[in-house]
């Protein structure tokens, strides 16, 4: 209610003016002079008489002096007053104003009449409206960056009207955070003494304002995730420490920093969304198997977000425009659901598909577009002798479902080459190692553009062998020799779930014993490798790694039977399918991508070149740029804002074929509200105002303006204070009737009067 | 009278006995004032004044029966003529006047704001009044006094007589505490014979006692003069600034505001004032306030002149 724009005069003339008066009146005592006079009797009694008045004037008078400074000092304060009333009658001061629209996809949610994001624009409007001559206004739109609108303070705010309404939201989500550091900082570059407001205008939606700190915005339930999101962070940032450094500057500079925030400054917070919000959106598909084989089914896993109480709906799966599938599904309250879908034999090559739900308040997220692709086989390559691949080229001559087969070619060790690595999906090395540096150069850079690599140890090579590669799960330490009693061993399935095993029913629930007579024995896995089987007491039996766009597996174990009956065993041939499945789906194509500004080309459309022409969802060509970086030159697709099918033209005969499906991120489908009354816990700013509609903001504005500072006033206060202390001082001081006049003495000294 | 002050004050007269207060020129002015008492007194001498006796004076009293041994020719014929009963005449006695000046010599009395004390205004008025009272050929006698009689000099009509008790005056100085009433009561005492006494006092003892010791002397008849001698700034307080005072008897301390208590000390002094002013009409006791700031000799040839005035 009340501020000082000037504190530190108050603290220190107001002390001062406090103890001047006294400090005075000290200073007089001491230098009373000393008069003899004929008797003090009479000047006792006087005193004694006169003693409670005098005390009662001098009090008077020193109130009135302290208050004269003081009221002075803080007239030199500049004191506020936060009061409708008073502003009214003091009149107000001119304003600085910065407005921050959250520009993500759930504003276009419809209450009905309109959207909340046309309610923002027509409450940022009213905002404008509301300016007087002497006001200024800059405008922030939140999306997944700062977009500023007018980035500094101007004082034509009818453009700024001009261009608010000329703004769309965009189809990426939003952190406020970012958007309100910067209007702050807009608003901190005027060091002029000028009310300071930051309007945020936004949905009711609790996701953008993860960005703000307060005490436990997530709750407590959070925590957890947060720190396993902390670790992982962690983990990933010792792989590639330049992206992490450019992670944390970004984040920095967004971060949200209440103690930035002038403490004058008040914050209006519009939260003009639906108070029950409900919304359900496809936000996710996944497909079984990651590899599809043409003429031959697969199932699409739908997951749902949904906010709201428990309803039911429908779920429609589209492949090349044509409904495959409906299905109904009933959702809990605020609760997550998952629906699959039997999609029919598709033909080799790529399909568009979407998964559509029926219209509801939130129609921008209704859709979500993904891309089949379909193999009308596996190559597979099998680098080792005759005698060594024996078993595998065996188990992979088999039909895959009776419909597909591989095609499985040999080559012997030393034949290694890029040109014949081209092609191929997945290579097995059995018993292959040790390596020429150039096949392990060509066999490093076959992971890295998207490969699976298989190794398979044998009697050829040693531990040491393996210190050159620089994509192994683990080094091996050595190769031991296992004794009798131990050679019976049990595999362990270490991630059931991992996609090398999708199409394993039996992975879990299946023991598989094995004979092992010699083994890698592997310690010190890569901080990125996984364990996926281990054998006996916990020793690794299989080991993989991603690296690059490839991935990476290591067997303990030969691929004959040299070292184990491994070959022999039921889960030999299964694994070896199921391995080269996961090497045709391993970096292949990516089934969607989130709308973003840039991507590099190569990691969705390995296939697509500088001269690929690329079509938008609408038939657009979207750019396709390159740049340099550490002397390769990388292409880039750009301004990948809007969701739906991208479609490309390889062959040049005008028949583009999907190639990318692009979808907003779906983050932001979440439309869990946020209670109003943690605003200002998260804001931890000192006025916050939230309003539910634009009249409340309205009234709010008129409430919390600050009248104009009373300092002048205050000076008038003074200048009557000190005409006050000037009359009391010379009441006390004035010339009064003498006794000689009151008595009327006469020259001869007759007295003809009395003493009144 | 300011070269005479600033000497005075230096305590090196130019001059001693009455030329060390009067000028020629003031003497010619006061000759021709003369202090007649308000009551019969008692002198020595024949003069100018009633005296309790009868005696030759032209002034008829009243008629006596005739007796043996009565002077035959102040029958008064006529009434024998209309009573045939012998009556004589009988007529006021006139006498000289016995004025004593009794001067406060006290340490309150040396206080004075301006250039002169209240103690040696004391001593010029007693000086004027001194030599109107010889020039009339009438008695004057001395009394100093502070809280006991410290000089006594019996009336005299002569100048070199006044021109001693003078010069015995200069030779004190104010510092002593009061005891004004006790030395009063001495005086009234040790005076035997209706007189005129003048009290020259600023009176800054206990009043009552004061006023007790003032009803001796009326007791005893004299026609008494109070001259309450007081300073400018014991009547109005006029100081400017807050000081420290310190009171010249006991030495006591006081610090105040004088603006502040003025209000207060105007009615306290006043009614200080007004105590002896009251009590003196009550006794028919001349009582005069006297600022050292009015010359000496207006003073006296006002108060004089009003006296005459008055007596006739």
């Amino acid at each position: 209610m009340f501020d000082l724009l000037n504190p530190l005069y108050f603290i220190i003339a107001g002390s001062i003016g406090v103890i001047v008066p006294l400090v005075l009146h000290l200073i007089q005592t001491s230098r009373t002079v000393k008069l003899p006079f004929s008797t003090i009797r009479f000047l006792k009694l006087a005193q004694k008489q006169s003693a409670s008045r005098i005390r009662m004037q001098n009090i008077l008078l020193w109130l009135l002096r302290t208050l004269m400074l003081v009221m002075l000092a803080l007239a030199f304060a500049m004191p506020l007053l936060r009061n409708k009333s008073l502003g009214r009658w003091f009149g107000r001061s001119p304003r600085d104003v910065a407005i921050v629209i959250d520009g993500s996809f759930s504003m276009d949610y419809n209450l009905g009449r309109s959207t909340v994001w046309e309610k923002a624009v027509e409450t940022a409007t009213a905002v404008l409206e509301g300016l007087s001559e002497q006001d200024r206004v800059c405008i922030f739109v939140a999306r997944d960056h700062v977009e500023p609108v007018i980035e500094q303070l101007i004082g034509d705010w009818e453009e700024a009207t001009g261009r608010l309404k000329a703004l769309e939201f965009s189809q990426t989500s939003s952190e406020l955070a970012p958007a309100v550091m910067e209007a702050n900082a807009a608003l901190m570059e005027v060091k002029e003494r000028r009310e300071r407001e930051i309007h945020i205008i936004t949905d009711t939606q609790a996701l953008p304002w993860e960005g703000f700190g307060g005490e436990n915005a997530d709750g407590p339930a959070a925590e957890p995730e947060k720190e396993k999101k902390k670790e992982k962070e962690e983990d990933a940032s010792t792989d590639d420490d330049e992206d992490d450094s450019e992670r944390k500057t970004v984040t920095t500079m967004g971060a949200w920093d209440p103690d930035k925030v002038d403490k004058r400054t008040v914050c209006f917070v519009s939260m003009l969304g639906a108070s029950e919000p409900e919304n359900m959106a496809p936000v996710d598909v996944e497909i079984e198997p990651a590899v599809t084989m043409a003429l031959s089914p697969s199932k699409a896993t739908v997951r749902l977000g949904y906010t709201g109480p428990p309803r039911g709906s429908t779920v429609s799966l589209f492949v090349d425009d044509r409904e495959v599938s409906t299905r109904s599904v009933a959702v809990g309250a605020d609760q997550a659901g998952e629906l699959s879908f039997m999609v029919p034999p598709l033909t080799a090559g790529r399909h568009a598909a979407r998964v559509q739900i029926p219209d509801d308040n939130l129609q921008i997220d209704n859709t979500f577009h993904f891309v089949f692709k379909v193999e009308d086989r596996f190559p597979a390559l099998c680098v080792g002798t005759p005698d060594d691949t024996f078993f595998l080229r065996t188990a992979l001559s088999a039909g895959i479902d009776g419909k597909a087969s591989i095609e499985m070619e040999w080559v012997p060790p030393g034949n290694v080459t890029d040109e014949k690595l081209q092609g191929y999906s997945c290579a097995f090395l059995c018993n292959a190692v040790p390596l020429s540096a150039g096949e392990l150069g060509a066999l490093e850079r076959f992971v890295d553009g998207g490969g699976l690599m298989v190794i398979f140890p044998g009697d050829r090579g040693s531990a040491m062998d393996y210190q050159a590669w620089t994509c192994l799960p683990v080094v091996p330490a050595r190769i031991e020799s296992v004794s009798i009693s131990r050679r019976k061993r049990l595999l362990h399935w270490e991630a059931p779930r991992h996609p090398l095993f999708e199409t394993l029913k039996s992975v879990g629930d299946s023991t598989v014993m094995v004979t092992v007579r010699k083994t890698l024995h592997l310690e010190e896995l890569d901080k990125r490798a996984e364990l996926l089987v281990s054998q006996g007491d916990d020793k690794p039996f299989l080991v993989g790694r991603p690296h690059g766009n490839g991935y990476v597996l290591l067997f303990a174990v030969a691929a004959d039977r040299t070292w184990s009956d491994f070959p022999l065993s039921p889960f030999f041939l299964p694994i070896a399918h199921q391995v080269v499945q996961f090497g045709a789906g391993v970096g292949s194509y990516s089934r969607y991508v989130w709308c973003t500004e840039s991507l590099p080309l190569a990691q969705v459309l390995p296939e697509a070149t500088h001269d690929t022409l690329l079509l938008g969802p609408d038939g657009e060509t979207v750019p396709i740029r390159s740049a340099v970086a550490e002397t390769r030159t990388v292409l880039h697709i750009e301004d990948l804002w809007k969701a739906g099918i991208y479609s490309m033209d390889l062959e040049g005969d005008g028949n583009p074929v999907p190639a990318l499906a692009v979808n907003m991120t779906r983050k932001e489908s979440d439309l869990t509200p946020l209670d109003p009354a943690r605003v200002p816990d998260l804001l931890q700013v000192k006025h916050v105002n939230v309003a539910l509609d634009q009249d409340e903001l309205m009234t709010q504005i008129q409430d919390s303006r600050v009248g104009r500072t009373f300092g002048e006033q205050l000076l008038w206060l003074v200048l009557i204070l000190a005409a006050a202390e000037f009359f009391v001082a010379n009441f006390q001081a004035r010339p009064k009737a003498s006794l000689t006049d009151e008595m009327v003495v006469d020259s001869s000294g007759r007295v003809k009067g009395g003493a009144k | 009278m300011a070269k005479r002050v600033e000497l005075v004050k230096e305590g090196k007269p130019e001059k001693q006995g009455t030329a060390a207060f009067l000028t020629s020129e003031e003497m010619h002015k006061l000759a021709k004032l003369v202090l007649m008492s308000r009551y019969v007194v008692e002198g020595n001498l024949a003069g100018a004044h009633r005296s309790p006796l009868r005696g030759a004076s032209s002034e008829f009293s009243d008629h006596k029966a005739y007796g043996i041994g009565d002077d035959p020719k102040h029958i008064d014929w006529r009434v024998l003529a209309r009573t045939d009963k012998y009556y004589v005449k009988r007529f006021q006695d006139e006498t000289n006047l016995r004025v004593y000046l009794s001067i406060d010599r006290s340490e309150s009395m040396d206080y004075g704001s301006g250039d002169i004390t209240k103690y040696d205004y004391a001593c010029h008025l007693a000086a004027a009044l001194g030599y109107i009272v010889v020039k009339a050929r009438d008695s004057v006698g001395l009394f100093v006094h502070a809280d006991k009689i410290d000089a006594r000099m019996d009336a005299r009509n002569s100048f070199n007589h006044l021109n001693n008790m003078l010069k015995r005056l200069q030779s004190f100085k104010p510092g002593s505490t009061t005891e004004i009433a006790e030395s009063l009561h001495q005086i009234a005492t040790s005076i035997r014979r209706r007189g005129q006494v003048v009290i020259l006092s600023d009176l800054l003892g206990d009043e009552e006692a004061i006023i007790h010791a003032l009803a001796h002397f009326r007791k005893h008849h004299h026609d008494v003069i109070v001259l309450h001698i007081l300073d400018p700034m014991e009547l109005d307080l006029s100081f400017k600034k807050p000081c420290q005072f310190e009171d010249l008897e006991t030495k006591d301390r006081l610090t105040a505001d004088p603006r502040a208590l003025k209000d207060a000390y105007n009615k306290v002094f006043g009614e200080f004032l007004d105590q002896y002013r009251k009590a003196c009409a009550g006794m028919n006791i001349d009582y005069r306030i006297v600022r050292t700031d009015q010359p000496p000799e207006d003073f006296i040839r006002a108060y004089l002149k009003e006296r005459q005035r008055l007596s006739k």
